[in-house]
C-alpha cells in the first residue's frame, strides 16, 4: 500500500430487497468498505449520500425486486456502479432545481458530490456508474 | 451491533421539533408527519443536531415545511445544522433559501 498506483482493485457486490428499509443498510456497507479501503470521513459522507439517493431512485422507480450495488476501489477512484437506474433522466439532471421544488433533487446531488457520473445502457439494462477521483 | 435499519426520532414541543438519527425515504414519512400540518402557531424551529445523515427524502420535507410556514406568514428555521445536513443544503443551493440558524 505504500504506492497508490500499486493498490489492488477490490470490488464488492451488495445485493438488497428493493424496499426502502435495506437503504441505510447500504449506506453502512458502503460507509464500511469505504473505510476499510482508506477514505477519510468526508468521503464516506459522499459516497454514502450518492448511495443513498440511487437506492432510493431504484426502489421508486424501477420495477426490480433488488438494489444490486457494485462498490470498487481504483488506484485513482471510488466507483459506485448501481443497477435498474430506470428512473433517471441523464439530460435533465445537470441542472439545479428551483428552491421551491419538492422532487427531482437525488441525481443533482450524485452529480455534486461525485466527480463522474455515467448511464450505461447495457442491453436495455440501465445501469448508473458514478465515480469519485482520489489523489 | 448496529440496527440495520435507519433510526430516527422527532420530537414536538410546541414549535420546537427536534430530529435525531437518519433522514432518508424509508425514515422520512416520521418527519413529514410532524411538520404537515406545521405545529402550532408562529414560527417553527427544527433542530437538526442530532441528524447524523439526511438525503433528499429529508430536503424534501424540510422544503414542503418551509413553503407551508411562508404561505402561512410563519417561518420554518432550520436549527444547529449539523456537519451531514449543512453539505446537503449547500450543495443543494438551499442555503439562502431556508432560514437557518446556529
Amino acid at each position: 500500500m505504500d504506492d497508490p498506483a500499486e493498490t489492488s482493485v477490490a470490488e464488492h457486490h451488495l445485493t438488497v430487497p428493493s424496499d426502502t428499509s435495506q437503504i441505510a443498510a447500504l449506506r453502512r456497507d458502503v460507509a464500511s468498505i469505504a473505510g476499510d479501503g482508506g477514505a477519510d470521513n468526508a468521503l464516506i459522507g459522499d459516497l454514502e449520500l450518492a448511495i443513498s439517493e440511487l437506492a432510493t431512485n431504484v426502489v421508486q422507480h424501477s420495477d426490480a425486486h433488488t438494489i444490486s450495488v457494485v462498490v470498487r476501489r481504483d488506484a485513482d477512484r471510488w466507483t459506485l456502479e448501481v443497477d435498474d437506474a430506470e428512473g433517471i433522466d441523464a439530460h435533465a439532471s445537470h441542472s439545479l432545481p428551483a428552491p421551491e421544488a419538492l422532487s427531482g433533487r437525488g441525481l443533482f446531488i450524485v452529480h455534486a458530490v461525485m466527480d463522474e457520473v455515467e448511464l450505461i445502457d447495457d442491453d436495455g439494462q440501465r445501469r448508473l456508474r458514478c465515480s469519485k477521483l482520489v489523489s | 451491533m448496529s440496527d440495520a435499519t435507519s433510526r430516527l426520532s422527532v420530537s414536538v414541543d410546541g414549535t420546537a421539533v427536534v430530529v435525531d438519527g437518519e433522514v432518508d425515504a424509508h425514515t422520512c414519512p416520521d418527519l413529514v408527519a410532524a411538520l404537515n400540518p406545521l405545529p402550532g402557531s408562529g414560527d417553527v424551529r427544527v433542530d437538526v443536531s442530532g441528524v447524523g445523515f439526511m438525503d433528499s427524502s429529508g430536503l424534501r420535507a424540510l422544503i414542503g415545511a418551509h413553503q407551508a410556514a411562508e404561505e402561512a406568514d410563519r417561518r420554518l428555521v432550520v436549527g444547529k445544522p449539523s456537519p451531514a445536513v449543512r453539505r446537503l443544503i449547500e450543495i443543494s443551493g438551499l442555503s439562502d433559501h431556508l432560514h437557518i440558524a446556529d
